[in-house]
Protein backbone atom coordinates (compact mmCIF):
# COMPACT_ATOMS: atom_id res chain seq x y z
CA UNK A 1 0.00 0.00 0.00
CA UNK A 2 1.05 3.55 -0.72
CA UNK A 3 0.49 5.45 2.53
CA UNK A 4 -0.60 9.07 2.54
CA UNK A 5 2.81 10.38 3.56
CA UNK A 6 4.54 8.35 0.83
CA UNK A 7 2.00 9.64 -1.69
CA UNK A 8 2.74 13.20 -0.56
CA UNK A 9 6.50 12.67 -0.85
CA UNK A 10 6.07 11.09 -4.29
CA UNK A 11 3.98 14.09 -5.34
CA UNK A 12 6.83 16.39 -4.28
CA UNK A 13 9.27 14.29 -6.34
CA UNK A 14 7.00 14.47 -9.39
CA UNK A 15 6.98 18.26 -8.89
CA UNK A 16 10.80 18.26 -8.96
CA UNK A 17 10.66 16.41 -12.27
CA UNK A 18 8.14 18.91 -13.64
CA UNK A 19 10.47 21.73 -12.62
CA UNK A 20 13.47 19.94 -14.16
CA UNK A 21 11.78 19.70 -17.55
CA UNK A 22 10.80 23.38 -17.40
CA UNK A 23 14.24 24.47 -16.17
CA UNK A 24 16.00 22.93 -19.19
CA UNK A 25 13.74 25.00 -21.46
CA UNK A 26 14.32 28.20 -19.47
CA UNK A 27 18.11 27.82 -19.43
CA UNK A 28 18.16 26.93 -23.13
CA UNK A 29 16.23 30.15 -23.90
CA UNK A 30 18.64 32.22 -21.79
CA UNK A 31 21.55 30.58 -23.61
CA UNK A 32 20.26 32.04 -26.93
CA UNK A 33 21.09 35.53 -25.68
CA UNK A 34 24.65 34.57 -24.66
CA UNK A 35 27.85 33.44 -26.34
CA UNK A 36 28.41 30.14 -24.51
CA UNK A 37 26.31 27.57 -22.62
CA UNK A 38 28.63 27.84 -19.59
CA UNK A 39 27.65 31.53 -19.31
CA UNK A 40 23.96 30.54 -19.20
CA UNK A 41 24.68 27.88 -16.55
CA UNK A 42 26.66 30.44 -14.52
CA UNK A 43 23.87 33.07 -14.60
CA UNK A 44 21.29 30.43 -13.71
CA UNK A 45 23.36 29.23 -10.72
CA UNK A 46 24.13 32.80 -9.64
CA UNK A 47 20.43 33.73 -9.50
CA UNK A 48 19.67 30.50 -7.60
CA UNK A 49 22.47 31.21 -5.12
CA UNK A 50 21.30 34.79 -4.48
CA UNK A 51 17.73 33.63 -3.96
CA UNK A 52 18.74 30.84 -1.54
CA UNK A 53 21.06 33.22 0.35
CA UNK A 54 18.26 35.77 0.81
CA UNK A 55 15.81 33.02 1.82
CA UNK A 56 18.24 31.48 4.31
CA UNK A 57 18.89 34.88 5.91
CA UNK A 58 15.17 35.71 6.06
CA UNK A 59 14.29 32.36 7.66
CA UNK A 60 16.96 33.12 10.25
CA UNK A 61 17.53 29.53 11.39
CA UNK A 62 20.84 29.04 13.25
CA UNK A 63 23.50 27.81 10.79
CA UNK A 64 25.54 25.19 12.56
CA UNK A 65 27.58 24.23 15.57
CA UNK A 66 31.27 23.40 15.60
CA UNK A 67 30.49 19.84 16.76
CA UNK A 68 28.00 19.24 13.93
CA UNK A 69 30.47 20.53 11.34
CA UNK A 70 33.25 18.37 12.74
CA UNK A 71 30.99 15.31 12.48
CA UNK A 72 30.35 15.91 8.76
CA UNK A 73 32.18 13.66 6.28
CA UNK A 74 34.35 15.59 3.79
CA UNK A 75 32.19 14.60 0.81
CA UNK A 76 29.13 16.33 2.26
CA UNK A 77 30.56 19.63 0.91
CA UNK A 78 30.89 18.46 -2.69
CA UNK A 79 27.21 18.56 -3.81
CA UNK A 80 27.77 21.84 -5.66
CA UNK A 81 30.75 20.32 -7.49
CA UNK A 82 28.47 17.60 -8.86
CA UNK A 83 25.83 20.22 -9.71
CA UNK A 84 28.35 22.16 -11.82
CA UNK A 85 29.64 18.90 -13.35
CA UNK A 86 26.10 17.89 -14.36
CA UNK A 87 25.36 21.19 -16.06
CA UNK A 88 28.73 21.62 -17.78
CA UNK A 89 28.83 17.97 -18.90
CA UNK A 90 25.26 18.04 -20.26
CA UNK A 91 26.17 21.15 -22.23
CA UNK A 92 29.26 19.39 -23.64
CA UNK A 93 27.41 16.17 -24.45
CA UNK A 94 24.11 17.48 -25.85
CA UNK A 95 25.37 18.32 -29.36
CA UNK A 96 27.51 15.15 -29.48
CA UNK A 97 24.93 12.58 -28.36
CA UNK A 98 21.67 14.35 -29.19
CA UNK A 99 18.94 15.08 -26.65
CA UNK A 100 17.46 11.60 -26.78
CA UNK A 101 20.60 9.48 -26.22
CA UNK A 102 21.69 12.01 -23.58
CA UNK A 103 18.40 11.80 -21.65
CA UNK A 104 18.23 8.00 -21.76
CA UNK A 105 21.87 7.43 -20.77
CA UNK A 106 21.54 9.92 -17.89
CA UNK A 107 18.44 8.05 -16.76
CA UNK A 108 20.25 4.69 -16.88
CA UNK A 109 23.07 6.15 -14.78
CA UNK A 110 20.51 7.49 -12.28
CA UNK A 111 18.76 4.14 -11.93
CA UNK A 112 21.97 2.07 -11.68
CA UNK A 113 23.69 4.32 -9.14
CA UNK A 114 20.46 4.80 -7.11
CA UNK A 115 20.13 1.02 -6.70
CA UNK A 116 23.74 0.83 -5.58
CA UNK A 117 23.34 3.73 -3.11
CA UNK A 118 20.10 2.34 -1.62
CA UNK A 119 21.34 -1.25 -1.39
CA UNK A 120 24.50 -0.24 0.48
CA UNK A 121 23.10 2.78 2.33
CA UNK A 122 25.88 4.95 0.88
CA UNK A 123 26.04 8.78 0.89
CA UNK A 124 23.64 9.04 3.81
CA UNK A 125 20.74 7.28 2.08
CA UNK A 126 18.64 4.88 4.17
CA UNK A 127 19.60 1.27 3.40
CA UNK A 128 16.94 -0.32 1.15
CA UNK A 129 17.72 -3.78 -0.14
CA UNK A 130 17.37 -4.45 -3.88
CA UNK A 131 14.37 -6.76 -4.32
CA UNK A 132 12.84 -8.34 -7.43
CA UNK A 133 9.92 -5.89 -7.28
CA UNK A 134 12.22 -2.85 -7.16
CA UNK A 135 14.21 -4.22 -10.09
CA UNK A 136 10.99 -4.85 -12.04
CA UNK A 137 9.76 -1.31 -11.32
CA UNK A 138 13.03 0.15 -12.61
CA UNK A 139 12.75 -1.95 -15.80
CA UNK A 140 9.19 -0.61 -16.32
CA UNK A 141 10.43 2.97 -16.06
CA UNK A 142 13.29 2.49 -18.50
CA UNK A 143 10.95 0.68 -20.93
CA UNK A 144 8.40 3.50 -20.60
CA UNK A 145 11.02 6.16 -21.31
CA UNK A 146 12.19 4.25 -24.39
CA UNK A 147 8.57 4.03 -25.65
CA UNK A 148 8.07 7.78 -25.23
CA UNK A 149 11.43 8.50 -26.85
CA UNK A 150 11.06 6.05 -29.76
CA UNK A 151 8.26 8.04 -31.36
CA UNK A 152 10.36 11.17 -31.12
CA UNK A 153 13.32 9.64 -32.95
CA UNK A 154 11.06 8.07 -35.59
CA UNK A 155 9.77 11.50 -36.63
CA UNK B 1 32.59 11.25 -38.74
CA UNK B 2 31.95 10.25 -35.17
CA UNK B 3 34.10 7.29 -34.19
CA UNK B 4 32.46 4.47 -32.23
CA UNK B 5 35.04 4.83 -29.45
CA UNK B 6 34.18 8.52 -29.01
CA UNK B 7 30.47 7.73 -28.84
CA UNK B 8 31.04 5.09 -26.13
CA UNK B 9 33.16 7.58 -24.19
CA UNK B 10 30.40 10.21 -24.41
CA UNK B 11 27.77 7.69 -23.34
CA UNK B 12 29.94 6.77 -20.34
CA UNK B 13 30.20 10.49 -19.45
CA UNK B 14 26.44 10.81 -19.76
CA UNK B 15 25.83 7.79 -17.50
CA UNK B 16 28.23 9.44 -15.03
CA UNK B 17 26.01 12.55 -15.06
CA UNK B 18 23.06 10.33 -14.09
CA UNK B 19 25.06 8.78 -11.26
CA UNK B 20 26.17 12.22 -10.17
CA UNK B 21 22.54 13.42 -10.04
CA UNK B 22 21.57 10.50 -7.78
CA UNK B 23 24.61 11.10 -5.56
CA UNK B 24 24.09 14.86 -5.33
CA UNK B 25 20.74 14.59 -3.51
CA UNK B 26 22.25 12.29 -0.88
CA UNK B 27 25.35 14.45 -0.45
CA UNK B 28 23.32 17.65 0.01
CA UNK B 29 21.02 15.86 2.46
CA UNK B 30 24.09 14.80 4.48
CA UNK B 31 25.29 18.43 4.56
CA UNK B 32 21.85 19.44 5.81
CA UNK B 33 22.27 17.23 8.92
CA UNK B 34 24.86 19.73 10.21
CA UNK B 35 22.79 22.80 9.32
CA UNK B 36 19.60 24.48 10.49
CA UNK B 37 17.50 24.05 7.32
CA UNK B 38 17.45 22.50 3.81
CA UNK B 39 17.63 26.03 2.35
CA UNK B 40 21.05 26.53 3.97
CA UNK B 41 22.34 23.24 2.51
CA UNK B 42 21.01 24.17 -0.94
CA UNK B 43 22.65 27.62 -0.60
CA UNK B 44 26.09 26.17 0.17
CA UNK B 45 25.74 23.67 -2.67
CA UNK B 46 24.74 26.42 -5.14
CA UNK B 47 27.52 28.72 -3.92
CA UNK B 48 30.15 26.09 -4.75
CA UNK B 49 28.52 25.32 -8.11
CA UNK B 50 28.36 29.03 -9.00
CA UNK B 51 32.02 29.50 -8.07
CA UNK B 52 33.11 26.59 -10.27
CA UNK B 53 31.00 27.74 -13.23
CA UNK B 54 32.28 31.28 -12.76
CA UNK B 55 35.88 30.02 -12.86
CA UNK B 56 35.02 28.19 -16.09
CA UNK B 57 33.16 31.10 -17.72
CA UNK B 58 35.10 34.20 -16.63
CA UNK B 59 38.77 33.58 -17.56
CA UNK B 60 37.87 33.01 -21.22
CA UNK B 61 37.25 36.76 -21.55
CA UNK B 62 34.44 36.04 -23.97
CA UNK B 63 31.75 38.64 -24.63
CA UNK B 64 28.54 37.90 -22.67
CA UNK B 65 25.35 39.06 -24.37
CA UNK B 66 24.83 39.04 -28.11
CA UNK B 67 23.94 42.48 -29.50
CA UNK B 68 20.23 43.22 -29.07
CA UNK B 69 19.62 39.83 -27.44
CA UNK B 70 18.98 41.20 -23.96
CA UNK B 71 15.86 43.12 -25.02
CA UNK B 72 14.56 40.10 -26.97
CA UNK B 73 14.88 37.69 -24.01
CA UNK B 74 11.50 36.88 -22.41
CA UNK B 75 11.27 37.48 -18.64
CA UNK B 76 10.82 33.78 -17.85
CA UNK B 77 14.19 32.87 -19.37
CA UNK B 78 15.77 34.34 -16.19
CA UNK B 79 13.88 32.03 -13.84
CA UNK B 80 15.93 28.84 -14.50
CA UNK B 81 18.02 29.46 -11.39
CA UNK B 82 14.91 30.08 -9.27
CA UNK B 83 13.50 26.73 -10.40
CA UNK B 84 16.90 25.09 -9.81
CA UNK B 85 17.03 26.44 -6.25
CA UNK B 86 13.57 25.03 -5.58
CA UNK B 87 14.56 21.61 -7.00
CA UNK B 88 17.74 21.27 -4.91
CA UNK B 89 16.03 22.42 -1.68
CA UNK B 90 13.12 20.02 -2.13
CA UNK B 91 15.48 17.12 -3.00
CA UNK B 92 17.40 17.71 0.26
CA UNK B 93 14.11 17.24 2.12
CA UNK B 94 13.05 14.14 0.15
CA UNK B 95 16.30 12.12 -0.24
CA UNK B 96 16.47 10.65 3.31
CA UNK B 97 12.71 10.00 3.32
CA UNK B 98 12.31 8.19 -0.01
CA UNK B 99 15.74 6.70 -0.73
CA UNK B 100 17.71 7.20 -3.94
CA UNK B 101 15.83 4.96 -6.37
CA UNK B 102 12.26 5.99 -5.48
CA UNK B 103 13.29 9.66 -5.56
CA UNK B 104 15.06 9.31 -8.91
CA UNK B 105 12.22 7.38 -10.55
CA UNK B 106 9.49 9.73 -9.30
CA UNK B 107 11.51 12.72 -10.55
CA UNK B 108 11.97 11.03 -13.94
CA UNK B 109 8.21 10.38 -14.18
CA UNK B 110 7.42 14.01 -13.36
CA UNK B 111 9.92 15.09 -16.00
CA UNK B 112 8.37 12.86 -18.65
CA UNK B 113 4.78 13.92 -17.82
CA UNK B 114 5.69 17.60 -17.96
CA UNK B 115 7.76 17.09 -21.10
CA UNK B 116 4.75 15.53 -22.81
CA UNK B 117 2.70 18.66 -22.09
CA UNK B 118 5.52 21.08 -22.97
CA UNK B 119 6.11 19.25 -26.29
CA UNK B 120 2.39 19.03 -27.10
CA UNK B 121 1.91 22.76 -26.52
CA UNK B 122 5.35 23.93 -27.65
CA UNK B 123 5.69 25.94 -24.42
CA UNK B 124 8.91 27.43 -22.94
CA UNK B 125 10.64 27.51 -26.32
CA UNK B 126 10.37 23.76 -27.00
CA UNK B 127 9.54 22.55 -30.53
CA UNK B 128 5.94 21.30 -30.88
CA UNK B 129 5.67 17.49 -30.81
CA UNK B 130 2.12 16.08 -30.56
CA UNK B 131 1.17 13.38 -28.02
CA UNK B 132 1.04 9.93 -29.63
CA UNK B 133 -0.30 6.58 -28.47
CA UNK B 134 3.20 5.20 -27.80
CA UNK B 135 3.99 8.32 -25.73
CA UNK B 136 0.88 7.74 -23.58
CA UNK B 137 1.65 4.00 -23.26
CA UNK B 138 5.22 4.77 -22.24
CA UNK B 139 4.04 7.25 -19.61
CA UNK B 140 1.61 4.70 -18.15
CA UNK B 141 4.42 2.10 -17.95
CA UNK B 142 6.50 4.59 -15.97
CA UNK B 143 3.61 5.22 -13.57
CA UNK B 144 3.35 1.49 -12.87
CA UNK B 145 7.14 1.35 -12.39
CA UNK B 146 7.13 4.14 -9.81
CA UNK B 147 4.34 2.46 -7.80
CA UNK B 148 6.19 -0.89 -7.93
CA UNK B 149 9.38 0.68 -6.60
CA UNK B 150 7.64 2.84 -3.99
CA UNK B 151 5.67 -0.09 -2.52
CA UNK B 152 8.50 -2.66 -2.62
Amino acid sequence: MVTFSTAFLLGCSLLIGACGASQAGLNARLRLALHSPIQAAFISFLIGTLLLGILALMLGAPWSTRAALAALPWWAWLGGLLGAFNVAMSVYLAPRLGALALAISILCGQVLVSMLLDHNGWLGYPRIELTGQRLLGAVFIVAGVCLVAMRRSAR
Amino acid sequence: MKSAAATYWWLACSIAVGGSLASQAGINAELRTALGSPVQAAFISFLLGTTILGLLALPRGQAWFRPGALAATPWWAWLGGVVGAFIVTLAVFLAPRLGALTLALAIISGQMLTSLVLDQKGWLGYPKIPISLSRIAGTLLMGVGVILVATA
